[in-house]
């Protein structure tokens, strides 16, 4: 390139340079072409295959992840986790039971068909088909009972009453074109989707990889990169090395033991984030032993949960005393437990069990990183007060089951949140209206009751952090940590994770 | 030879039916379908419409009984979690599960044959060392331990094989060895041991006095007596590797049957895994079949009786 600047001085000489210099430009850039072509496109890793494209049908984590780079909804929430307009590009409440959005107008579908009122309303009703129930239907029930059309631009979300997180629960429903749905059924749609999102779908080789396209006229601008794949790698260490060989350029769920490998690495690097996912250990506390609130403040006490992160966690973990994750919205911190194991014993005589009890301990194996290693260390701990843990660990369908129908007095588990607010954790954990299990408290139902009605985000902060109070003295678990989500990458990736595990490729860009 | 072609397959369908028993009761023993295809805070209402809604409220009986009438007309109903015929889900990775399997058992048969022939033939000699150092660490090491061992060496250290996936050829190598590697050893084994016998028959030593060259009392005297068991071995073994797959195509991100049926076991996704071992099935009866066929073309004896 460089001898194309200088002055043409002998005559056929020269031309023949100027001609092999213009060859090497072009091959050089041929070469970057193919090199560009290649760097547009990044692929992700990740454990399992969706079972469907379609948002009614698989509601796992990963399947949504996959979705939320082919669909909107009607509101999002970005990587800093500020709730921001989507498909809505306002919204306001004329009721406090009644919400209204306005839509953004001349967006299109992929395929070109435009998108207006008719669709929302046909992605919302669709799911309460009670012929053909979906499993996102949870996610809506409680918050949202119908949602109408006012006019093509305009659509109005009915609630059973006021709630203050309805609007972060439309994030977790992509908005489809009715008619594009109607013309080609159920079946081929959910194996090649339609949607408004960032990136257009281009194809999926069932269990090898889904390949999405970017989206030109995307709404928001298109995205940075070209191409986004997704590939489903079950075992975790091919998954590593996919990454080490360069294979792929994003994997989750990396191990605290890989992460100084990876960092080692000159071609490789961490990214990590807080999770929105909180681990504990919990308790029936409507039976003995547990019903004493003073054996549960001993086996709060009797846990070292700082050695766990630091020694089995490899340090990626924060001490949380809170029934909420920090990351989530109105968690508050509580002060922790401290470990003194002379303190718990002594509440542990003070309630009776001087000479502590046998107790059996239901956990998952290989569902979350270090389950079995962390209910291992817990049980170790919990002798030294003479509290004997027998474990029962039976793998993850039958331990759901067996969890749900409350048969075992304690159990290690995590729980994660989809709207990213307190209020979904408290729904989880606490048998009240709604679903929770192994703890209920009359005085905070009524507090939940209270926040679930108050807009004002100020008001609704302070009584949630009520509630973090109330339930830290009554101490239903022993309060763990939250999780630290690591991601292994690629040097040439730059991207932020997001606590809510959804991998939305319009926020990745390349660096060569 | 009809009649016995007859009999065998009229054997499928009651094998289908028997097996498919067997899972059905164990697959409804633990775990909850539904509780798994819901968010772990869906309500008892929640809970009660779903199930409803797949049919799971009806007795286990009714439901079995529903399941083989429809399976007999190659229905197996649809998954409950993708909502498609679960024959589908199974069927789409079929190609890649033959893929692997058919290459694997290339590789066996192709080294292990001529490695057995050449270790009896050469006995104590290099080969026949080569030959047992082979066995032994075929035999001994566990597909998954075999499959991660070569990634680490030729994904991650040398750079030669991808290390998950299919579409390059390339990406069909170490799969393809890892799971063939235990019937090319147990196969060479089998082959020395029982060329060994037959070189020790006194009709071996009748040829080789009437002037035959080497190679041909060798391959036509010794081997021609010698494959009645290994042809029995390699059915035995070919079976096994459909089971084989399962473990290979989970370590190495394969999308075939294997994987499939893995998920949707624990899924408790029933029609996927009872149509995959219905495919499964078939392909092993098959298989027993064409080996009980290749004996009636390698032994007269059987031919005559």
């Amino acid at each position: 390139m460089k001898r194309d600047l200088q002055p043409c001085q002998f005559g056929r000489r020269a031309s023949a340079a100027r001609l092999a210099s213009t060859a090497g430009a072009a091959l050089i850039a041929a070469a970057v072409s193919v090199g560009s072509a290649q760097g547009q496109t990044v692929t992700l890793a990740q454990g399992v295959d969706p079972e469907s494209l379609d948002p009614a049908l698989d509601t796992l984590i990963t399947s949504v992840g996959v979705m939320m780079n082919i669909y909107d909804s009607l509101v999002w929430r970005d990587a800093d986790g500020n709730i921001v307009p989507g498909l809505a590009e306002s919204w306001e409440f004329p009721e406090p039971d009644r919400m209204e959005l306005t839509l953004r107008q001349g967006v299109t579908f992929h395929n070109g068909e435009p998108f207006n009122a008719d669709d929302v309303v046909f992605s919302y009703q669709r799911l309460f088909d009670e012929d053909n129930p979906s499993p996102l239907l949870t996610s809506l029930r409680g918050f949202v009972d119908s949602v109408e059309k006012v006019d093509d631009y305009t659509v109005a979300v009915n609630m059973p009453g006021p709630r203050a997180t309805v609007v972060p629960t439309l994030i977790r429903v992509p908005i489809l074109p009715e008619e594009t749905f109607a013309e080609i059924g159920p079946d081929a749609f959910g194996s090649a989707p339609v949607g408004t999102g960032p990136f257009e779908f281009v194809r999926w080789d069932k269990n090898q990889q889904i390949v999405l396209e970017r989206n030109e006229d995307y709404w928001r601008g298109p995205a940075a990169i070209e191409r986004f794949v997704v590939r489903p790698i079950p075992e975790d260490f091919s998954r590593f090395a996919s990454l080490r060989n360069g294979e792929v350029d994003i994997i989750a769920n990396v191990t605290a033991e890989r992460v100084e490998e990876i960092k080692g690495d000159p071609g490789l690097k961490i990214g990590t984030v807080p999770s929105v996912r909180n681990m504990f250990v919990g308790m029936q506390t409507a039976e003995p032993p547990f019903d004493d609130v003073r054996v549960r403040r001993a086996l709060n006490h009797a846990v070292d949960k700082q050695a766990l992160i630091d020694v089995i966690m490899g340090g990626f973990g924060r001490q949380n005393a809170s029934v909420c994750t920090q990351t989530l919205f109105g968690a508050a911190e509580m002060p922790l437990f401290d470990y003194d194991v002379d303190k718990a014993r002594t509440l542990l005589s003070e309630a009776g069990y001087e000479d502590g009890f046998e107790i059996e301990m239901l956990g998952p194996v290989g569902r979350y990183t270090k389950d079995k290693e962390l209910q291992e260390a817990i049980a170790g701990m919990l002798s030294e007060v003479g509290v004997r843990v027998t474990h029962v660990q039976p793998e993850w369908a039958e331990f759901i089951r067996l969890w749900v129908a409350e048969e075992y007095p304690m159990h290690l588990i995590g729980t994660g949140n989809q709207v990213v607010d307190c209020d979904q954790h408290l729904g989880y954990r606490i048998h009240g209206p709604r679903y929770g299990r192994y703890y209920q408290s009359d005085e905070v139902d009524a507090l939940v009751e209270e926040q679930l009605r108050e807009y004002d985000t100020e008001k609704r902060k302070q009584i949630l952090a009520d509630i973090q109070r109330e339930v830290r003295e009554d101490a239903p678990w022993i309060f763990l940590f939250d999780l630290v989500d690591i991601y292994g990458l690629t040097a040439r990736i730059d991207w932020q994770p997001r606590p809510d595990e959804m991998v939305w490729a319009y926020d990745i860009s390349v660096s060569e | 030879m009809l009649r016995f072609l007859l009999i065998r397959l009229a054997q499928i369908p009651i094998v289908i039916a028997v097996v498919s028993l067997i899972v059905f009761v164990f697959l409804n023993a633990s775990g909850d379908p539904v509780q798994l295809l819901l968010p772990v805070e869906a309500s008892q209402e929640d809970i009660a419409q779903m199930r409803e809604a797949l049919g799971l409220d009806r007795p286990l009986l009714i439901r079995y009984w529903e399941f083989l009438v429809n399976a007999v007309r190659g229905d197996f109903g649809m998954s409950l979690r993708a909502r498609r015929p679960a024959i589908d889900i199974v069927l789409e990775a079929l190609p890649a599960t033959l893929e692997l399997a058919g290459a694997a058992l290339l590789i066996a048969t192709a080294i292990s044959l001529p490695l057995g022939i050449m270790a009896a033939v050469r006995r104590n000699g290099f080969i026949d060392a080569a030959a047992t150092v082979i066995s032994v660490l075929g035999q001994s090491m566990p597909v998954f331990w075999l499959g991660i061992i070569m990634i680490m060496v030729f994904s991650v250290q040398l750079g030669w094989l991808p290390a998950s996936g299919r579409g390059h050829w390339t990406a069909l190598i170490m799969p393809a060895v890892a799971l063939g590697w235990y019937m090319n050893a147990l196969m060479a084994r089998m082959t020395r041991a029982s060329m060994l016998e037959v070189l020790g028959q006194p009709y071996i030593r009748t040829a080789r006095a009437k002037g035959l060259p080497e190679h041909m009392v060798v391959l036509k005297h010794a081997f021609g007596n010698a494959r009645i068991p290994i042809v029995t071995i390699w059915g035995l073994q070919a079976g096994a590797m459909l089971t084989g797959t399962v473990i290979t195509e989970t370590v190495f991100s394969w999308p075939g049957i294997g994987r499939a049926s893995i998920y949707a076991l624990q899924g408790r996704d029933y029609p996927v895994v009872l149509a995959a071992i219905a495919v499964f099935t078939v392909m092993f009866l098959i298989i027993n079949l064409v080996v009980d066929l290749i004996y009636f073309l390698l032994d007269p004896r059987i031919r005559r009786s």
